[in-house]
């Protein structure tokens, strides 16, 4: 016997013993019943699984359940309700009007269900894919797309997931008059936090060196961020700045949080995996954040004495 | 005694490095430490050739060779010493970041005489190797006529003062300095200390000089009469664009380029850019009309600045614990040609130490030689300013060819290929120098031949001294 068929007939003993426990249902928290959720026929993530009019990435991005056509129950669709400027989220008659306006501030808001961040995303997709394996689901030989569609589900889940952790926690500002004192003050405060946290100057991560030798680096980049976070929400915050500092506020959340995941890249590695991602991404909005304050800064029409504020006018006049 | 000066010299050069706080290395015993050995290494790096050369002075003096031909042999055999020397630095240095090559002239002594018009003019002919030899020549001529007390061969050097000044009447005096077809030139000089973080105030200071400049600069180039284009150039270790990336994406960069002028101006900046697993010292050609222009990856890298030779790792590893926790990264060299053709533009770029290399600069037979200096690494010290500007002054002799430099820390400056400082900075601190250039496309026969005329020469009469040696002996 060659050393092939033996792995072979090994692979396929531990298939049949997974397949005997899971007929016990021995796996604590792992249902058969389960395991067909994610046999279900599932659509790309461009595409909408549920036929409610929003994409199965836009479920993610509502943190709405893409596998439910109306998440909040109230007889309307997801896609129906977003669209007619309803929270597809709150049950209503919408004769009262649950505008998403007047709920968030162009985020979801979370939901009871919001995933806490320490939930562990490598775990639960292991599980996943263990219980998968052991209904039969998984199974890349069986001429059926079960197998694709069975991974694409478990991919959806852990990315929606993910996003579900981003979502910044519920934050009181405290929102002050508008003067143009209060605005200067302001202003020079998030100076301090935009030049020594958000551009990141002093802490530069060696791209060029391998990355798993650098988790110090987010570790304590996770600190910093944190550190940050709880400095811009305690700042007084004039009225006509709220929108562009909880845009602020929330870009430093997100960086601590990725910066967090990556920094405890040994106890899950897919969310640090996921999170270097989400750290290009809110990078890459961080020009057009400050772009913002330099349009505020013009319209409200306020000269302000800081270095920072002076390069901004530089770049940005053009 | 003179050993005793030229070393004390190159210590004096190097502890100008000291602290070792921008190569990572904030402990003072670890710097004095690396220091002591990258002095020990380039002294025995120097001594080795040059005791090789004493040894042939010995044998010379000893043997029966008359007056008149011992200092062609030894004018040979020096040059062919520094030759070598100039290609073993960088086996002696040799590390990743590695670019072998007889590129290393640093303390050549036809650097001396980059005041000296009349000597300096023959270098467009034979190189620094060419007044090498003739300085070997005449230097050894006159000792050993002064030790034998032969002074009649006194007279017979004198062809050597007359050779010089029989070429400088009889070559062109200046090359083709026209009007038309002037290039405006925008140098912005930077003051940025050389670290490995900075602070956000520190950072953001300097950018907002940066951009100040850059905006004078393209001003500059709107206001000249000198054709649709200019080009400005930021010297090694300015970053524009890695600031000016925090700000803006990528396509906000482009506008904020394509908004400076209404002329195309061609924008040459520095970065450290990570590739492969290692950084490369990247030269970026930014077309304020198009966006990136050409790229340039630094090849002849500084070794102990910009990375570690295998020789001094190991040693560094054994005396300083510190250096192995240190956030030092290797830079590795580029491949690609310093030659670059931008429309009309043909200019090559000399990268800091690539200034130190002939054989680099007289690629391709540019227009023009753009240069960028970084001395931020030397605190201040003026030491190394001073030898590039000779260095420089050289390249542009040699090739015929206007030379622009723009250095950080250190002053910027225009040289005529000629030789002569037409422009430069005030000082080291952030300006701005404006002029034109004139394209040269004529060649020089240095430009042509390069350094093989001499060294055929040499080695031709250093084969026959030995062959007649060989010849006595056995006879």
């Amino acid at each position: 016997m060659t050393k092939q068929v033996k792995v072979f007939l090994v692979f396929l003993a531990v298939l049949a013993v997974f397949s005997v426990l899971s007929f016990f249902d021995i796996f604590t928290g792992v249902k058969s019943a389960k395991l067909h959720d994610f046999a279900i026929p599932l659509l790309p993530i461009e595409q909408d699984a549920d036929q409610d009019g929003l994409s199965n990435k836009d479920e993610s991005y509502w943190n709405t359940d893409f596998q439910n056509p109306d998440t909040d129950g109230d007889g309307f669709l997801d896609g129906e309700e977003v669209v007619s400027g309803f929270d597809p989220r709150v049950p209503s008659d919408h004769s009262m009007g649950d505008n998403i306006e007047s709920t968030v501030y162009g985020a979801p808001k979370n939901l009871a269900d919001t995933i806490s961040i320490d939930e562990n995303l490598s775990e639960n997709a292991l599980a996943a894919m263990i219980a998968g394996v052991a209904a039969g689901d998984l199974r890349p030989d069986v001429n059926d797309d079960a197998f694709d569609k069975g991974v694409e589900a478990i991919s959806l889940t852990t990315f929606d997931n993910f996003s579900k952790m981003q979502s910044p926690p519920e934050t009181t500002y405290n929102v002050i008059e508008p003067s143009k004192e209060n605005q200067l003050a302001y202003l020079n405060s998030l100076a301090d936090i935009i030049k020594k946290d958000l551009l990141g100057f002093s802490q530069v991560l060696n791209t060029s060196a391998p990355i798993n030798g650098q988790f110090q680096f987010f570790a304590a980049k996770s600190e910093q961020f944190k550190i940050a976070h709880s400095k811009i929400t305690s700042i007084n915050v004039p009225r006509n700045w709220l929108e562009i500092h909880k845009a602020i506020s929330n870009a430093i959340y997100g960086l601590y949080l990725n910066y967090h995941f990556i920094g405890n890249y040994e106890n899950d590695v897919l969310k640090a995996t996921i999170a270097l991602g989400q750290l290009s991404s809110i990078n890459a909005e961080i020009p057009g954040l400050l772009k913002t304050v330099q349009a505020k800064i013009l319209e409200e029409k306020l000269e302000i004495d800081d270095s920072l504020y002076r390069v901004m006018d530089l770049i940005y006049k053009q | 005694m003179a050993g005793i000066l030229y070393f004390s010299y190159i210590f004096w050069w190097l502890w100008n490095l000291y602290p070792l706080d921008s190569f990572g290395l904030p402990g003072k015993t670890a710097g004095l430490v690396l220091i002591s050995l990258i002095f020990v290494m380039a002294v025995a790096e120097m001594a080795f050739f040059w005791g090789l050369f004493g040894v042939l002075c010995q044998k010379i003096s000893a043997a029966r060779i008359s007056s008149r031909t011992a200092p062609f042999i030894l004018a040979s055999g020096f040059v062919l010493a520094e030759y070598l020397r100039s290609f073993f630095f960088g086996v002696f240095n040799l590390g990743a970041g590695t670019f072998l090559g007889a590129h290393w002239t640093l303390g050549n002594i036809a650097y001396q005489f980059s005041d000296f018009s009349y000597i300096l003019r023959t270098s467009s002919i034979w190189g620094i190797y060419g007044i090498s030899f003739l300085a070997a020549y005449l230097i050894s001529g006159i000792a050993l006529s002064l030790i034998k007390k032969n002074y009649k061969n006194l007279l017979i050097l004198l062809w050597v003062p007359a050779l010089l000044i029989g070429i400088n009447l009889l070559a062109p005096r200046s090359p083709d300095i026209r009007q038309e077809g002037r290039i405006p030139i925008a140098i912005v000089q930077t003051q940025i200390p050389s670290k490995v973080f900075y602070t956000a105030d520190e950072t953001i200071d300097s950018l907002t000089t940066k951009l100040e400049l850059l905006e004078k600069s393209a001003e500059f180039i709107d206001s000249s009469e000198n054709g649709r284009r200019g080009l400005i150039i930021f010297p090694e270790g300015s970053q524009l664009l890695t600031d000016l990336f925090k700000f803006l994406d990528e396509e906000s960069v482009e506008k904020y380029f394509n908004e400076l002028s209404e002329k195309e101006i061609l924008v040459l900046d520095q970065i450290r850019f990570p590739e492969e697993n290692s950084l490369k010292s990247k030269i970026v050609l930014v077309n304020s009309k198009t966006g990136i222009a050409a790229t340039y990856d630094k090849k002849l890298l500084v070794p102990g600045g910009e990375f570690r030779p295998y020789l001094m790792r190991a040693l560094l590893y054994v005396f300083s614990p510190s250096f192995r926790r240190s956030g030092f990264i290797d830079v590795m060299p580029g491949s690609d040609s310093n030659f670059i053709k931008f429309d009309d533009y043909k200019f090559v770029i000399a990268v800091c130490s690539e200034l130190l290399s002939p054989s680099l600069i007289r690629n391709h037979n540019p227009d023009f030689i753009v240069g960028t200096n970084n001395f931020g690494l030397f605190n201040g010290g003026r030491l190394l300013e001073r030898q590039m500007r000779s260095i420089s002054v050289f390249r542009a002799v040699e090739n015929g060819k206007y030379l622009v430099n723009s250095s950080n820390f250190g002053k910027s400056y225009i040289i005529n290929p000629d030789g002569i400082v037409e422009q430069m900075a005030s000082g080291a601190d952030y300006e701005l120098l404006t002029g034109t250039i004139v394209p040269n496309q004529g060649r020089t026969w240095y430009n042509y031949l390069g350094d093989w005329p001499i060294l055929l020469l040499s080695l031709v009469i250093f084969g026959l001294a030995i062959r007649k040696n060989r010849n006595d002996k056995t006879g």
